[in-house]
């Protein structure tokens, strides 16, 4: 026990010596989290919140031009600028000049005449069916000019178009009905107050999560993917430093002096097994402190460990157990301190991709989302957002934790066993 | 004479040679003794310490330390053994004291004892001023000297040296020599490795010359000098033996 606690001494006192080090297990985490956290939140929010930037120009200037302007003004997803009113003389070419600049992310032009034009066309139609007369012209339109910046990504451009197609069908239908009732007022002679069925939808889609029975619920947002998910991450990447510090150990020779020593290969691996687990346990605590008291003063969301921090900690303990056994592994085989350091950042990377660290793996395809399957990160994703989102209990996080520890002792057999054949 | 450690027929094969490292290697060396084991590069020397120090194994043969089988008794002779390795085997970004403390402590040393013997080796070695200092700032001959006061805190009865004054000045040199002598005086028993003849004729009361994994002369060095005329010190001893050809 004493020379295990003398090791442990050792090993801390050189993980606080360095200093570089101690600044890739702590700051990376936390600078992950806060970064890539942020990203996400922005980029829902470009679609989501009052974020998009808009420039309209309405050289229409009539019912139509007058009610898409009323309307995109006072949307909640559109950030509206009138163009004539930064510039009197503003064309359709200043327009997309300023879109394809970035000035603006979207640019709508609403051409002169388009209500007149359809006015006319519209009731055209009407009078022709009533006389018994078919409308075999179906193809009619009137094209109101939609701008979008080049750099904008598909799944963007795809939520835009979306709102900006809505807001021209809630336009279109006020107008088209506001022309009935005038028509069937002519016909009827009676008045049709204040019809404004565009106003009542009527049939509604009524989101909802399938969760468990329970009150507080949540959805997952940028905050609930990137916290576990890069706490994984850097439990992992630990390997780097764990396997970088062993091999330092054996390349100076002090290794091999305690192996002299009345010092055993366990004991000297259980120390610093014991201080790195604790580093990983520090690396979650921080990023959860980060998540519940620094996000919310940030504007992002509050990450909500909804009450069950054991089972968290459990899925954390489990991971640090899988990262120091994969570490101990590459420390024993890699033969320098590079081959180590390149062969662990990269297979973490390789792990992390492949475990949907950064795309979820329900967005991959079936032989990516096959591969999942086998990533220890994975494994620690998937227990972490049963925790989260879909209220596990400690039974269900069981399985992940169970595949978790045994990667771990694959690897710390892997390493004994490569050691004893290497001794002989 | 009481042997302290006695080598029997010794085989050792590494898995990517055709050759053996050891090849029937007989050694014996006595309590008190300071023995030189001296050799070219290759011929055996670190794989011998390495053996004996239990970090590698061997294929055959026999070797007893202080009457016990090293492959039985590896973690009890532990305890009765010092190694100072050729390299600066210490944690470079601990301080002196720092390092001696948790290499004497995992040796079993009670604290307060620990402390006291720290102390008396620091100045003994000259280092007393210097031990709160990282090892990392150190000069060349501070680090070998720290680098010994490690194999030495325990007070060993065995003592293997592998190279303890290379590549250092010649006051840290003669510091350490000086130091060592009064160390087997005491009682400790050393075998020592160099390829500077000079010094190991003027420090060791037996020598053994091991060439392609086999002792091939073995005496004190005055004995050894004076079975030729054509001999005037134990490098013209050596070179005679070895030859002047370049080795691996």
């Amino acid at each position: 026990m004493k020379t295990f606690l003398n090791l442990l001494y050792k090993d801390f006192l050189l993980l606080i010596r360095d200093k570089a080090g101690l600044l890739l297990l702590f700051a990376m985490p936390l600078a992950l989290v806060l970064i890539m956290t942020s990203m996400q939140d922005g980029i829902i929010n470009v679609v989501t919140n009052t974020e998009v930037s808009l420039l309209l120009i309405n050289d229409d200037k009539d019912s139509i031009g007058n009610a898409i302007e009323k309307e995109l003004s006072q949307s909640t997803v559109f950030n509206t600028v009138n163009g004539r009113e930064l510039n009197p003389f503003m064309t359709e070419d200043d327009l997309r000049h300023n879109i394809s600049k970035g000035k603006y992310l979207v640019g709508i032009y609403i051409p002169d005449s388009i209500t007149q034009t359809y006015i006319l066309h519209f009731t055209h139609k009407i009078e022709k069916a009533m006389m018994g007369c078919n409308n075999t012209n179906n193809a009619d339109s009137f094209l109101i000019n939609v701008y979008l910046d080049p750099a904008i990504k598909p799944s963007v451009h795809s939520a835009l178009m979306s709102n900006i197609r809505e807001f021209m069908m809630k336009v279109q239908n006020q107008f088209t009905l506001k022309m009935y009732s005038d028509i069937i007022m002519k016909i009827s002679g009676h008045t049709i107050q204040n019809l404004d069925l565009s106003q009542t939808q009527s049939l509604k889609v009524n989101e909802k999560i399938a969760e468990k029975a329970n009150e507080e619920t949540y959805r997952p947002n940028a905050v609930q993917h990137n916290v576990p998910a890069w706490t994984l991450f850097a439990i992992f990447f630990i390997v780097v430093s764990f396997s970088g510090n062993t091999i330092k150990e054996r390349e100076d020779g002090s290794f091999d002096r305690l192996m002299t020593m009345p010092c055993s290969f366990a004991k000297y691996l259980s120390s610093k097994m014991l201080l790195y687990v604790f580093v990983c346990i520090l690396q979650f605590l921080m990023v959860l402190a980060m998540g519940v008291c620094l996000f919310p003063l940030l504007g992002l969301d509050v990450f909500e460990i909804n009450g069950h921090f054991f089972r968290m900690f459990l899925v954390v303990f489990c991971a640090a157990c899988a990262a120091i056994g994969f570490g101990t592994a590459i420390s024993t085989i890699a033969s320098s301190q590079q081959q180590a350091a390149i062969f662990g950042s990269v297979s973490v990377v390789i792990m992390a991709a492949i475990g949907g660290i950064w795309i979820p793996t329900f967005a991959m395809p079936d032989i990516f989302k096959f591969l999942s399957n086998i990533s220890p990160l994975n494994w620690g994703m998937e227990a972490s957002y049963g925790i989260i989102m879909r209220d596990y209990s400690l039974l269900e996080v069981l399985p992940q934790c169970v595949y978790l520890l045994l990667f771990a002792l694959f690897c710390f057999g892997t390493a004994v066993i490569y050691k004893k054949i290497k001794i002989n | 004479m009481k042997s302290v450690l006695t080598v029997e027929n010794v085989i050792k094969r590494y898995k990517h040679s055709d050759k053996n490292a050891l090849n029937y290697l007989n050694l014996i060396v006595n309590e008190g003794d300071i023995y030189g084991f001296l050799g070219p590069n290759g011929a055996g020397k670190s794989t011998t310490i390495k053996i004996l120090s239990g970090l590698i194994s061997y294929d055959e043969g026999c070797i007893n330390i202080m009457g016990k089988n090293i492959k039985e008794h590896r973690e009890q002779l532990k305890k009765s053994i010092g190694i100072v390795p050729q390299d600066i085997a210490v944690f470079p970004s601990l301080t002196a004291y720092e390092n001696l403390r948790i290499f004497g402590s995992i040796y079993g040393i009670e604290k307060k004892a620990l402390k006291e013997r720290i102390d008396c080796l620091l100045t003994m070695f000259g280092l007393d001023d210097n031990k709160k200092r990282k090892i990392e700032h150190y000069s060349g001959g501070m680090k070998r000297r720290i680098n010994l006061i490690i194999g030495i805190l325990h007070k060993p009865s065995f003592l293997l040296l592998d190279e303890p004054t290379v590549g250092i000045d010649v006051q840290s040199k003669s510091l350490i020599i000086e130091n060592l002598r009064k160390l087997n005086q005491e009682g400790t028993t050393i075998l020592y490795t160099s390829h500077d003849m000079n010094e190991a004729q003027n420090f060791c009361t037996k020598v053994g010359i091991i060439d392609e994994g086999a002792i091939i002369a073995e005496g004190s060095p005055l004995d050894l000098i004076t079975r030729s005329t054509a001999y005037s010190n134990l490098e013209s001893v050596y070179l005679h033996l070895i030859g002047k050809s370049l080795r691996a």
